[in-house]
């Protein structure tokens, strides 16, 4: 038998090594949030919605903005984020450069990366921990090349401007490969690059654009361009048509009272008038954030919420989130997602139909 | 103990060398292993090395091919410069995207994101440049200058960025190069641990199994050798030494059983032994007995042949004396008193031969007359002799001083001449011819016998062989005379005569007369001359003897005796008394017996010696025990304090009267 006092010392031995291990083990899983814009709202909301309805695990929530796409400031953001303790998954970046500038950090780490938006094809190959909630841009070439023929069938000069990186560079490739030479002749081909928005720049390419007379201008960049060319172009080009990649989704972002966007299309893959649902949740949306949402900011929530599914799941490390999202659709049920069933391919991809919106007059609408 | 799991040493062998060889095989399979590793490693550095300067290359070649492109632009207008300014700027994004994927250090991976945004910004101005040159709408130098701009930072980051790839590089071949050498030193320490390992597992193999058996092997046999026969060696060794264990304990055992068949053997040969020494003795004593037997039936005639001279005599001169008191004294001195003094004094010399043949001997081999000896040993057999009508001449014997022992000389001559009479008493007559041939260093005795002679001569020395009838003779009286001749150095010897009869050699070596003096004065016993009358004297002054006697007879002779010396005799028959007379009386002479009641003659005279120590000089013992060594102890430094019974009057007398004197 042990004495009293060897007692209280071995008894306070061992509170001290259980406390020790509740240290040990009460390292929480994170979740790490690298977007820009209104997605950044749009993963609040789901964690909001989460809490809310009862689901959302016990993990500590790391958000960041990421200020532009710029593949340097993603690479810095990636690095910071894998640095905090219980890091599992990331849900980002704002595009497909700076998700796969990042995608090298996570996989090293071991950190599932979920990238809402990025298309770019390249992304398919980042590495095992590194999903999408989009299609690869290859079929969204052929969508655009289908959506060109289809609104021109007898053929039309085309009018071609994109952002010189890793997307516009693949989705470039995709339309041209998809694309009929002879009965799409390519008149203007424009390279620009994220950061140069001078206006000398803008008004070179609208007095070119100008110069050949497109029938049809295809935009493979972002939104925030765009709005900055679309007055030139405008004046340039009339009531050209102007049919943008899945980029332009987050225009809202980029929206202003001339309603310089009114009759662009766009290819989205969230159709945000498809169901009761996501008109609710719009509503939700404007009504919290005060900001239109955009099919983006859905795929941002479904993001959230699948990976927050997956970490109330018991996945609390990346190798096990990765394992969850590859039985979904498999294993178990694919996740149901305002946007629709997630599940992912083998390559990390989740299968979704393209849709081409064209963007309605902000005046009618106000 | 189990036999499981025990195994041959070849089996052993074999099984230490294969695992050594397993052992070894695996050490240099680790090693290739280890080596191919750090080669593999070495390789996928250089291969990293030269893919990645192959790639830095693609891309600064389409670069400089993009940069040229457009400044071929500007002086041609030509729809295959764009495209292959995009089939360059394709080139080098390719190399970028093999960047992208490989593992970069977030440093690295800046700078390639850095060189591509660059190449970006470059291709975005060079196609800018080249659009405005073919549509004259501004000039595109600025442009071109931004191209141009761009490349240099791309290049700047791209050398950076290899630079960075080098070091990293070049880190990497230094901890490959000390991985090599900590593997070298690693494998130089397995080689070493290896051999190690072996040395001490041989080694211990070796102690194990072949140097502790042999060793146990070792201490078993010291321990037979030192006699423990019960010693086992342990059989739970391999095969070869278990049946070499098995054969040794199988040997000691063996030895074990027939030591103790021997040591039983042994104990009956020892208690054999000893009932034939007990048998032996008892035939010394027997074959004594026997001569003592024989001995005193002849001397019981020798003396009682004088004793009944002395007796008829003695009768006849008490009946003349009655009845002729007249009888001149002459007549009676002659006819009575003289023979019966003659065969008195032959009776005293027969006892006196009889006390030197018993006489204790220190049994130290010396000088001994041999002529002495001779003589005891005739006159103890001298009257068996005449009974048997055998004649014993031994007139050629000269007085000779021989090496030997008195006593025994003495059973060798009794033992010669008791065979010569037992062979020729039969026939009731023969010979015994006892001679002597003497030279300078030797003597030889010849008993020559004219018997039958001896039926074996080679074999009477040896113990037991007799040819006499049972009960007879017991075989041990030749075989104690050639030991006795052997213990003086001589030695004895048989032999038929030609002419009939035996013959035993005596050899003795020969001493100095000069050595034998003392001998012949201390056993001298001749009769005395006596033809003056006794000693008769007057004293001049009234002198008191003391007589200790404790016989009555004697007391009386002794009074008689020293009347003739005209002297007061007071007779104490034990010392006690004697004590008391000497406490209340001067003493002149004190004559005392030895062997007396109570205390003896010796211890009067110690007495004496330490209270009245003036009084020694005139003490006298008259005993018949003087060979006694209690006696000859005391006398040694009187030796004319001793006159020995029976005595002579006149020697008596004369002793006493130079006392007085």
């Amino acid at each position: 038998m042990l004495k009293p006092r060897r007692r209280e010392v071995f008894a306070g031995v061992a509170l001290l090594l259980a406390a020790l291990g509740a240290c040990a083990t009460a390292d929480r899983p994170a979740l790490g949030v690298a977007l820009s814009g209104s997605s950044v709202d749009a993963a609040r909301m789901a964690i909001l919605d989460a809490a809310s309805d009862g689901t959302l695990p016990p993990l500590d929530t790391l958000i960041r903005y990421e200020s532009g796409g710029e593949a340097s400031l993603a690479i810095r953001l990636a690095r910071d984020l894998v640095a905090a303790p219980g890091l599992v998954a990331v849900v980002g970046h704002s595009n497909s450069a700076s998700s796969l500038a990042a995608a090298q950090v996570y996989n090293e780490a071991h950190v599932l990366q979920l990238a809402p938006t990025s298309t770019a094809v390249l992304y398919s190959r980042a590495g095992a921990y590194s999903f999408r909630m989009v299609p690869p841009d290859d079929q969204q070439g052929k969508f655009l090349a289908e959506t060109v023929s289809l609104r021109f069938p007898e053929g039309a000069r085309v009018a071609l401007f994109y952002v010189n990186d890793d997307y516009g560079r693949g989705l470039r490739a995709s339309v041209l490969d998809a694309l009929n030479e002879d009965s799409y002749p390519l008149l203007l081909d424009v390279p620009h690059v994220e950061t140069d928005v001078r206006l000398e720049v803008i008004e070179q390419a609208a007095r070119e654009a100008s110069h050949v007379r497109p029938d049809v201008v295809l935009w493979l960049s972002r939104s925030r361009l765009l709005s900055a060319y679309l007055p030139a172009l405008r004046a340039a080009l009339g009531n050209t048509p102007i049919i943008a990649g899945d980029a332009v989704s987050t225009w809202p972002q980029h929206s202003y009272a001339d309603d310089r966007w009114a009759g662009v299309q766009h290819v989205d893959f969230v159709d945000l008038d498809a169901n009761d649902a996501l008109r609710a949740f719009s509503r939700r949306f404007e009504a919290r954030y005060g900001t239109r949402m955009s099919g983006a900011d859905v795929l941002t929530y479904d993001a959230v919420r699948v990976l927050l599914a997956g970490i109330g799941s018991g996945a609390t490390t990346g190798e096990q989130l990765r394992e969850y999202l590859g039985s979904l659709g498999r294993a178990r049920p694919a996740f149901n997602g305002l946007s629709g069933p997630i599940a992912f391919t083998d390559r990390g991809d989740v299968v979704r139909k393209h849709l081409l919106v064209t963007i309605p007059s902000q005046r009618r609408q106000l | 103990m189990s036999t499981a799991g025990r195994r041959s040493l070849r089996r052993r062998v074999l099984t230490l060398g294969g695992v050594v060889a397993l052992v070894t095989a695996l050490a240099l399979a680790a090693l290739l292993y280890l080596g191919s590793r750090q080669q593999a490693a070495m390789t996928a550095s250089t291969s990293a090395v030269i893919n990645e300067q192959r790639i830095a290359d693609d891309i600064i070649r389409g670069v400089m091919r993009q940069l040229a492109v457009v400044s071929i632009s500007t002086t041609q207008q030509d729809s295959s410069l764009q495209l292959q300014f995009h089939e360059a700027g394709a080139a080098v994004y390719a190399g970028l995207r093999q960047y992208l994927f490989l593992s970069l250090s977030i440093p690295e991976r800046l700078l390639i994101e850095r060189v591509k945004e660059e190449h970006q910004r470059l291709e975005v101005s060079a196609e800018r440049a080249m659009r405005l040159l073919r549509s004259n709408d501004a000039s595109p130098v600025q442009v071109r200058a931004e191209a141009v701009g761009h490349a240099v930072s791309l290049l700047d980051a791209l050398d950076a960025f290899l630079r960075i790839r080098e070091n990293a590089v070049a880190e990497l071949l230094q901890e490959q190069s000390r991985v090599l050498r900590f593997s070298s030193l690693a494998a130089a320490l397995l080689v070493a641990g290896f051999a190690v390992g072996a040395t001490l597992l041989t080694a211990g193999f070796l102690q194990r199994r072949v140097v502790a058996p042999l060793d146990a092997l070792r201490l078993a046999t010291a321990q037979i050798g030192l006699g423990n026969l019960d010693v086992r060696v342990p059989v739970a060794y391999d095969d070869e030494f278990r049946s070499f264990a098995d054969g040794f304990n199988d040997m000691s055992s063996s030895l074990a059983q027939t030591r103790a068949d021997l040591e039983r053997r042994n104990a009956s040969l020892s208690e054999a032994l000893e009932q034939v020494r007990t048998a032996q003795h008892e035939l010394v004593q027997s074959e004594k007995l026997g001569a003592i037997g024989r001995m005193t039936a002849g001397l019981a005639h020798e003396l009682n042949n004088p004793l009944a001279t002395v007796l008829g005599y003695s009768e006849l001169l008490s009946v003349v004396l009655h009845d002729h008191p007249d009888t001149p004294a002459a007549e009676l001195q002659s006819a009575y008193v003289e023979p019966i003094l003659q065969e008195a004094r032959r009776s005293r010399l027969l006892v006196r031969s009889l006390l030197q043949f018993a006489r204790r001997s220190d049994a130290e081999v010396g000088p001994v007359r041999l002529l002495d000896a001779l003589h005891i040993a005739i006159d103890l057999r001298k009257f068996a002799f005449d009974q048997a009508g055998v004649r014993l001449d031994t007139r050629d014997v000269p007085d000779v001083v021989v090496i030997a022992e008195r006593q025994r000389l003495q059973a060798v001559f009794l033992n010669l001449m008791n065979n010569a009479l037992d062979v020729m008493a039969a026939r009731g007559h023969g010979t015994l011819t006892v001679r002597a041939l003497v030279t300078e260093t030797s003597v030889e005795l010849l008993f020559d016998d004219d018997g039958p002679g001896l039926v074996e001569p080679a074999r009477v020395f040896e113990a037991f062989y007799t040819t006499k009838g049972v009960g007879e003779g017991t075989g041990l009286g030749l075989a104690l005379v050639a030991r006795f001749m052997e213990s003086f150095g001589g030695g004895v010897a048989a032999e038929n005569l030609p002419l009939g009869g035996a013959r035993f050699v005596l050899n003795f070596t020969r001493a100095k007369p000069d050595a034998a003096e003392a001998e012949r004065e201390g056993t001298s016993y001749k009769t005395p001359a006596h033809a003056s009358p006794l000693p008769l004297r007057q004293a001049s002054r009234r002198q008191l003897v003391l007589v200790v006697e404790d016989e009555a007879p004697l007391q009386r002779l002794h009074r008689t005796l020293l009347a003739r010396l005209d002297v007061d005799v007071c007779l104490a028959d034990a010392v006690a008394p004697a004590k008391e007379m000497l406490a209340a009386h001067s003493f002149d002479v004190i004559i005392s017996d030895v062997r007396m009641p109570g205390e003896s003659g010796i211890d009067f005279y110690r007495w004496i010696s330490e209270t009245r120590p003036e009084l020694t000089s005139r003490f006298l013992f008259v005993t018949g025990d003087a060979e006694a060594p209690d006696v000859i102890e005391v006398m040694l430094g009187r030796p004319d304090a001793l006159l020995r019974k029976p005595f002579d009057a006149r020697e008596y007398l004369s002793r006493v009267a130079q006392l007085l004197a």
